[in-house]
């Protein structure tokens, strides 16, 4: 018997495994695994499915609170232009009069020509 | 399966539901077997496509006979598990290489296959290995056909091509894989 022959005849052997290969059986507890496994998803899918309602209760809340947020600081910061002048005017009034200041005081040039 | 059961599992039933499994899961098991060559891993990818059927039986559309269906499955988790124990692998080899982690040999499983004598064994090995060579589609088509004994129709069913496709997967698959036992005694012998 020549090489090729004999690699021949050990190829056939080896595809011949093909009608020899054994089966395996399934695990009794098959069925019980597969079930928890399910049950398990199942739970995971529900508290996922509570965490999105919550979410999509929180979502809208928070996005309605910046909303109105933003308008109050608005309407604030646009609130009579004039209000802000007089107040600051208010304000140096309230200073002068507490600090007893007056255009003479402050002016250190006007104190020594007098 | 008839289509009275078939209903009783789309409307949830667990009566049904079990009886499917306790029909299919050697099938299953052994087709993950094949491309996974692990029990352990073959089990857990075979709950996986239980767990599928169970969340999708409600898309079947009975267009393909129900057992098919699953066998698809089997075979497209088991591909999927393929591809992401290799990503693994190829990722503890990087981290090896660059020190981060000791790489580690996976153990061997005992129960890669079942033949007892020692050298049916090896044979079943090299084939084994031989047919993981193949182009992914050809491998698919010699597994179910030479290992599981599905008939080229039913193979055709599960791969979602044609018989005479599969017929040439079949033909083209049997003579690279002789090429390959022949390259590999050539260098034995």
């Amino acid at each position: 018997m020549n090489k090729k022959q004999k690699i021949e005849q050990e190829v056939q052997k080896t595809l011949d495994c093909f009608d020899q290969s054994e089966h395996i059986k399934s695990n009794p507890f098959f069925y019980t695994r597969v079930k928890t496994r399910i049950e398990e998803l199942e739970n995971h899918e529900r508290k996922s499915e509570l965490g999105n309602l919550a979410w999509g209760i929180l979502k809208p809340a928070l996005l309605f609170s910046l909303i109105a947020m933003n308008i109050v600081t608005a309407t604030l910061f646009m609130k009579k232009p004039g209000d802000q002048i007089n107040s600051r005017e208010q304000v140096i009034n309230t200073l002068v009069l507490e600090f007893s200041l007056d255009s003479k005081q402050y002016n250190p040039n006007l104190l020594f020509n007098e | 399966m008839t289509d009275i059961s078939l209903k009783d599992l789309k409307s949830g039933s667990e009566k049904a539901f079990k009886s499917l499994v306790e029909q299919h899961q050697d099938r299953v098991i052994n087709i993950c077997f094949r491309f996974l060559n692990s029990r352990e891993d073959a089990e857990d990818i075979a709950q996986d496509v239980f767990v599928e059927v169970y969340q999708s039986i409600n898309r079947f559309r009975g267009e393909a006979k129900l057992s098919t269906w699953i066998y698809r499955i089997a075979v497209s988790k088991s591909l999927d598990a393929i591809r992401k124990m290799k990503r693994k692998k190829r990722m503890a080899q990087l981290k090896s290489l660059f020190g981060l982690e000791a790489h580690e040999e996976p153990a061997a499983s005992i129960t890669m296959n079942p033949d007892n004598v020692l050298e049916q064994q090896e044979r079943a090995m090299i084939l084994q290995k031989c047919v993981k060579e193949l182009a992914e589609n050809q491998e698919i088509a010699i597994t179910l056909s030479k290992y599981e004994g599905f008939s080229y129709k039913e193979i055709a069913g599960i791969m979602g091509i044609s018989l005479s496709a599969v017929e040439s997967l079949i033909h083209r698959g049997m003579k690279n894989l002789k090429e390959k036992l022949f390259h590999y005694y050539d260098q034995k012998l």
